[in-house]
């Protein structure tokens, strides 16, 4: 729906004074973008995507770069998913994608390491000839050493580090 | 015989002009010619030319009443969204020269300078990006060029006498014949005054009774 109060001369003067004094609130905001291409790897992500919402006047974006996440975390996000562009310090020459949707092609918990991460419940296989490193009790035994594989073992994982969750 | 005041080559019978240190002057003039004013055209008043484009115009009571602001009247129009990226630095000078191209400008750039590795030009009008960029230090020169600088700081030098001071409101009533050089931005002193003043603005005004009123505002 239009706004009426356009029409009115008084208060669009007085509007135009406002938003030129104000421009920069345009570079203030949070605005969804979808997600068109990626490129680089971690940490060095930089993103393609555009406004979900083009009546906000901005423009499709190519090559921003994908800020690491909190707590250092960096992921690549999936073509088709969301992100969120913000500038920073409100300067337009500084557009940086802050944020997006769960949906990602890669993420790395620190920002820098690329090692996959076992999880609880993942399979893990002990491939022969390798030394496994043995410590534990037996009744009254202690028992301390090294096994040596001859065939594979295949077993899961049991437990993790409580603080990471994958 | 040259009218002293006309725009478009048709005497100005009356005339306010205001001319601020940053940004577009702007002037609105009676013509008594009824013929529409065009839209790219000059307005001269004593000794200085103003090139200028026609706002808005209408005639009524036998007069031809036109606004006309300096430049192309380029600035106050909406550019579409627009993304640079360089890894060698995106220019001002590039950003604004885009800028003034496709609102119809012509620019001329002082104190080139990276503005880094991208610029986002989010829609808005000319002036918007204009100001971005610039920090709002601009100015649009007689010849219809927008300068991107403060304008020329000098003292004024040409024969003028201060006749009236409206200290209240920082204002002072000049008369002069040399209307040029009494630009937004310049200095000037008087005996019978306690300067010297820096110029804040400039209004012009030529009367019903064909006497133009200089005033200087400091």
């Amino acid at each position: 729906m239009s706004d009426p109060t356009l029409d009115d001369r008084f208060i669009a003067a007085i509007r135009a004074i406002i938003r030129t004094e104000l421009a920069a609130l345009t570079y203030s905001g949070i605005y969804q973008y979808v997600v068109h291409s990626v490129s680089g790897s971690i940490p060095n992500v930089m993103v393609s995507a555009a406004p979900a919402n083009t009546s906000l006047g901005l423009p499709a974006l190519n090559n921003i770069a994908m800020a690491p996440s909190v707590l250092g975390g960096a992921s690549m996000p999936a073509a088709g998913g969301t992100i969120y562009l913000a500038f920073a310090d409100q300067d337009p020459t500084k557009p940086v994608f802050v944020a997006g949707d769960p949906t990602v092609q890669l993420a790395s918990l620190d920002g820098h390491g690329m090692q996959p991460v076992a999880r609880e419940g993942d399979t893990i296989v002990v491939t022969s000839g390798q030394t496994l490193a043995v410590t534990g009790t037996a009744g009254p035994y202690t028992i301390t050493g090294a096994v040596a594989t001859v065939g594979s073992l295949t077993g899961m994982i049991t437990s993790g580090n409580p603080k990471v969750l994958a | 015989m040259t009218a002293f005041a006309s725009l478009s080559g048709v005497t100005a019978n009356r005339l306010t002009l205001s001319m601020p240190v940053f940004g577009a002057w702007v002037a609105d003039v009676y013509t008594v010619d009824n013929s529409p004013i065009q839209t790219q055209t000059s307005l001269i008043v004593g000794n200085m030319t103003l090139a200028c484009a026609v706002y808005r115009q209408a005639t009524y009571a036998g007069f031809t009443i036109t606004r006309v602001i300096a430049g192309a009247g380029g600035w106050r129009m909406a550019i579409p969204v627009r993304q640079y990226a360089h890894d060698a630095g995106v220019k001002k000078s590039t950003v604004l020269s885009d800028a003034a191209t496709e609102c119809g400008e012509k620019i001329q750039i002082t104190g080139d300078a990276s503005l880094g590795g991208g610029y986002v030009r989010a829609a808005g009008l000319a002036s918007d990006t204009l100001r971005e960029v610039t920090g709002g230090v601009w100015f649009i020169d007689n010849a219809g060029v927008t300068q991107t600088k403060s304008p020329d700081g000098s003292s004024i030098t040409s024969d003028f006498t201060a006749v009236n001071q409206r200290g209240g409101e920082g204002v002072v009533e000049v008369a002069t014949e040399d209307y040029a050089s009494w630009q937004p931005g310049r200095s000037f002193d008087a005996p019978n005054l306690a300067g010297p003043f820096f110029i804040r603005g400039v209004r012009m005004s030529l009367g019903s009774d064909a006497t133009l009123r200089l005033e200087v505002m400091t």
